[in-house]
């Protein structure tokens, strides 16, 4: 963009702009009389973002999946007789083809769960591993570790010490089922309930960070594209 | 093929009639069932069908030797071929019938309908046989009838001897068959007649042989024990050795070559003739209940033999003078013992449609009808109603049929089965359906099984207390439930299911932002929608004052620093050498950028100034795109390779690749859980670092305590948000110069976002304090 014509950038500047205001308009879009007239430009900048960014998806698998695949790589092979990869690439493909002809008509449709279940199987594999591993395990182990400061401090058990209490009633927290009122097990029910209590304080105090999180992170959004208009106006008067 | 026994034609194997004449077929090489008609193997026992036992429960392995009811005085000489065990009734019905009319005999009375022509014996010739060698193919039950001393003549009723006729007289004087085969006559056949008190029984039954015997035979040789006999053997005292059927002159008929029906009926009819019109004439004879003799039930006895056998319990009910004699005439061809069977049936004309022609032949034409004969009068005999059929009727019984003016011996009939008393033809009597009457009068009543169950000894103590006899399981379960139900043990607290209620609805409804109740006024919109209107003006203006004026920033917020998830970031970086591979991901979009980039833009800045080799990749088919705005800010050595497909299939085939170090941006800590899923599961990655927003970071810091199987953090270093961006900056400045940014410039947007914060925070309180103002209502 650097290195377009001021007025052409200073145009899709303005455009841009515009179209952030059209998104912004959703505010207002129950404002009567003009609420009709803002709800258009909300729904137009959302089909044109929308548009535009399935147009660049599809741009983007050409250009970043199968050109460097098929032109890079595979051209290549074939002209070097480097078979193996050459049968690599064109199994793809095929798969690629067999996926497509599920779209294209019913009765070849069967032809492409081969393709699927080869991407289903592939993805699970890869998938569940790494979940097991890299969150199931490793999380677990965090949770239940005591260690976690790194620092010698009066506090260094209460932070995992939180962690672990905060884990384990917020599970109790979503324990629904019956509970006894008379018999042995109604101490075990008191203190599921005593238990639970504590973990919906642990979830508020969790979702409400979130939500923090989330309202900032907005904040931001809108700091971000408000600075632009800010600054596409700026550009404007000034008139580059 | 089957031959046609009528026209010759042949047939196929299965086929039950003919198809030219459609006479019946007899079964061709195998066993036709006697209930559901299907020609089974000839080596069954059992119907294939229907599962009816095919072959009856004593059969005999020759069945030339059977004793046929009616049939053994006209078989003097064995037939050419023996018939089957299932042909028996076919036999008789040959026997009887010159001309049956086969499509209306039942499929189980089918069988081979050739019945040989055999020699008529004369009355003299069966005198002969009387005395001759082989008097055991006689039934004993006829044998006892024949055997009855004189004496009870005399107690019976008065009659007189001129109501004998001579040829009766003269078969009478033969004496009682004891034959040397006589162990294999049926047990039940081997037992005198009842004796006391009445001289007409004999005394108790012998159960010589209870090994062999069903016990519903046994049973029925114990009800067979009935004062049945005296009844008509005062009338006709010697008439009982004037049965023609007693002697026989073939071979000693075993045990099995009585049919099992037969042993059945006979007895059956021995205690069916104990009706109440003989109890009058013999009132001190016992009556022994049915079920006196039955010791154990029988396993082996198909059902339909065991419903015949429960006819003994009705028998008492049985009225004599229709037993007795009929005073109407019979048919020809009825035998006495047959009509005494079929006298009953008649009255309805229901059954008349039921009933197969050749058995409506033997049924007496008006006999059922007939009043029931006084104790005292010496009843007709059925022989004498019996008109005379030179064409149909066997020569040996024209011979043995006593002229008109002759009295039929009443004992001929004591071994007749029970036939009930024809009902009173404007009460429409019985209705058969499909069996005969006869068979229909088989069939167990009421009261044989208020006797049954009188009989079986109840349970005492047990789960099975109160309960006799079998084990009624269907009654059993299908009783309602009738004790109290249980209360619940335990129940959903209403709180619980308020609170599931609730995350149900969290789950399912998705975020709205303007909610109207219903019933709301066009006003009341309206003021809903101001409130909101006021809130963004709010936030705006707080918004925007720093945004406008940059120089107040430094005022508004103080310089933030970088915690120690930052810090790890970027003393990483600090370390990186020159030319080192570093991959960087941009997971974002461009809704997320104006946080993101942040985040994005100095850390390019310092991995450009490191000098490193940055490849950027992104899980989002638009990141590439934001990458490049970010990237074109930056100079350096920055490679953007675009989408990266597959999400965790293409993050594993990136990997191959070394890298020093993989920073990941991440709007969403979902992008970031499959980088960190990855690089665990991967012995060697390498070291993660991430930089989050502010939204993702609950979920993301987590990986920032979790360790991979080598000891390393999951993720190694994080910044969040734009402050930690902006603290990067502010870091990255000190150390690395050039960076043209002002600090005012770098603390504008987190002015704003703090404004807007505090903003929020005003706007919560106010509207608080307004709702505790309005006294905690909520509208």
């Amino acid at each position: 963009m650097t290195n377009l014509p001021v007025s052409l950038d200073l145009i899709g500047t303005m455009v841009a702009a515009l179209l952030t205001f059209f998104v912004f308009s959703y505010l207002l879009g129950d404002l009567p009389g003009l609420g009709v007239l803002f709800k258009f430009f909300y729904r137009l900048a959302m089909h044109i973002l929308i548009g535009a960014g399935v147009a660049y998806a599809l741009a983007m698998a050409w250009w970043s999946v199968l050109y460097p695949r098929i032109v890079e790589r595979l051209l290549p092979a074939l002209g070097a007789n480097d078979w193996p990869t050459v049968a690599i690439y064109v199994a793809g493909g095929v798969l690629g083809l067999l996926l497509v002809l599920t779209k294209i008509n019913r009765q070849v449709a069967g032809l492409g769960n081969l393709a699927t279940g080869y991407l289903v199987g592939v993805g699970l594999g890869v998938s569940v591993g790494g979940a097991v591993i890299g969150t199931l395990f490793a999380q677990v182990q965090a949770t239940a570790t005591l260690s976690g400061a790194s620092s010698v401090q009066p506090w260094v058990f209460v932070d995992p010490l939180l962690l672990v209490v905060g884990t384990l009633t917020a599970l109790v927290a979503f324990n629904f089922t019956a509970t006894a009122r008379k018999g042995p097990l109604a101490a075990l029910t008191r203190l599921v309930q005593v238990l639970s209590v504590a973990g919906r304080f642990f979830l508020y105090i969790a979702l409400g960070a979130v939500f923090a999180g989330v309202y900032s992170a907005s904040v931001a959004v809108l700091v971000g594209r408000l600075q632009f208009v800010i600054s596409a106006i700026s550009r404007l008067f000034a008139g580059r | 093929m089957i031959n046609c026994p009528k026209c010759g034609t042949l047939n196929p194997d299965d086929s039950r009639v003919c198809g030219k004449c459609g006479a019946s077929l007899p079964a061709s090489g195998g066993r036709r069932c006697p209930m559901c008609g299907k020609v089974n193997p000839p080596t069954n026992v059992m119907c294939e069908s229907c599962g009816a036992r095919l072959v009856p429960l004593a059969a005999p392995a020759s069945d030339s030797t059977v004793v046929k009811p009616g049939a053994a005085p006209s078989q003097p000489t064995s037939p050419p071929t023996p018939p089957s065990p299932d042909d028996w009734l076919s036999n008789l019905r040959g026997t009887l019938t010159s001309a049956p009319q086969e499509e209306d005999v039942p499929d189980w009375l089918r069988g081979d309908q050739a019945a040989p022509s055999e020699p008529e014996p004369s009355a003299f010739d069966l005198n002969e046989r009387l005395g001759g060698s082989e008097p055991a193919q006689v039934p004993d039950w006829l044998k006892g009838i024949s055997s009855a001393p004189a004496s009870q003549a005399a107690q019976a009723p008065a009659s007189s001897e001129a109501d004998v006729p001579d040829w009766l007289k003269q078969i009478s004087s033969v004496p009682a068959p004891q034959s040397a085969s006589e162990p294999e006559v049926p047990d039940w056949l081997k037992q005198p007649l009842p004796q006391p008190p009445s001289p007409v029984v004999s005394g108790e039954p012998e159960l010589a042989s209870e090994a062999e015997t069903p016990d519903w035979l046994k049973q029925l040789g114990a009800v067979s024990t009935f004062p049945a006999v005296p009844a008509p053997q005062p009338t006709q005292p010697e008439a009982p050795r004037a049965v023609p059927l007693e002697p026989t002159p073939q071979a000693a008929p075993s045990e099995a070559d009585v049919p099992d029906w037969l042993k059945q009926i006979a007895p059956t009819s021995l205690a069916g003739e104990a009706p109440e019109a003989f109890e009058a004439q013999a009132p001190e004879s016992p009556t022994p209940t049915p079920l006196e003799a039955k010791e154990i039930s029988e396993p082996e006895t198909p059902a339909w033999l065991q419903d015949l056998t429960l006819p003994a319990e009705a028998a008492p009910a049985v009225s004599g003078p229709a037993l007795v004699g009929a005073p109407a005439p019979e048919p020809a061809e009825t035998l006495p013992w047959f009509t005494g069977l079929s006298e009953p049936e008649v009255p309805s004309p229901q059954a008349e449609v039921a009933l197969p022609d050749w058995l409506k032949e033997l049924e007496p034409q008006a006999a059922p009808q007939g009043p029931a004969a006084p104790p005292g009068e010496p009843p007709e005999s059925v022989l004498e109603a019996v008109p005379e059929m030179p064409g149909e009727l066997p020569d040996w019984l024209k011979e043995l049929q006593p002229s008109e003016t002759e009295a039929a011996p009443q004992a001929v009939f004591t071994g007749v089965p029970p036939a009930q008393p024809a009902p009173a033809p404007e009460t429409g009597g019985l209705v058969a359906a499909q069996l005969p009457a006869w068979l229909q009068q088989l069939q167990p009543t009421g009261e044989g099984k208020k006797e049954l169950e009188k009989e079986e000894p109840a349970e005492s103590e047990g789960i099975l207390a109160g309960l006799r006899g079998p084990l009624q399981v269907a009654p059993v379960v299908a009783q309602p439930f009738s004790g109290t139900p249980r209360p619940a043990r335990a129940e959903i607290p209403a709180a619980d299911l308020a609170h599931a209620g609730a995350l149900q609805e969290l789950l399912t409804r998705g975020p709205s932002v303007v909610i109207h109740r219903a019933g709301e006024s066009r006003a009341q919109k309206l003021w809903a929608n101001t409130q909101r209107w006021i809130v963004f003006a709010i936030i705006l203006v707080f918004v925007l004052v720093p945004l406008l004026n940059e120089q107040l920033a430094p005022f508004l917020v103080s310089p933030p620093a970088l915690g120690e998830a930052g810090n790890a970031l970027y003393e990483a970086l600090a370390k990186l050498n020159p030319n080192d591979r570093v991959l960087v991901a941009f997971d974002y979009d461009a809704s997320q950028s104006p946080e993101m980039d942040t985040q994005a833009r100095v850390v390019l800045r310092h991995l450009a100034a490191r000098k490193a080799n940055v490849q950027i990749v992104s899980l989002y088919p638009s990141g590439p795109a934001v990458a490049k705005v970010v990237a074109q800010t930056i100079s350096g050595t920055i490679e953007n390779r675009g989408y990266l497909a597959g999400q965790d299939i293409g993050i594993a085939s990136i990997m191959t690749e070394p890298y020093a170090m993989v920073i990941e941006f991440a709007a969403t800590p979902d992008t970031l859980r499959l980088w960190v899923e990855q690089l665990s599961a991967r012995p060697g990655a390498p070291p993660l670092y991430a930089g989050v927003s502010a939204g993702a970071e609950p979920m993301s810091r987590a990986y920032y305590f979790g360790k991979r199987s080598d000891g390393t953090q999951q993720v190694s270093g994080l910044i969040v948000g734009v402050p930690d961006a902006a603290a990067y900056q502010l870091r990255l400045q000190k150390d690395v110069p050039g960076d043209l940014d002002t600090l005012a410039r770098v603390l504008a947007p987190l002015a704003s976002i703090s404004f807007a914060n505090v903003a929020l925070v005003l706007l919560m309180a106010i509207g608080g304090l307004i709702q505790l103002a309005a006294g905690g209502k909520r509208k």
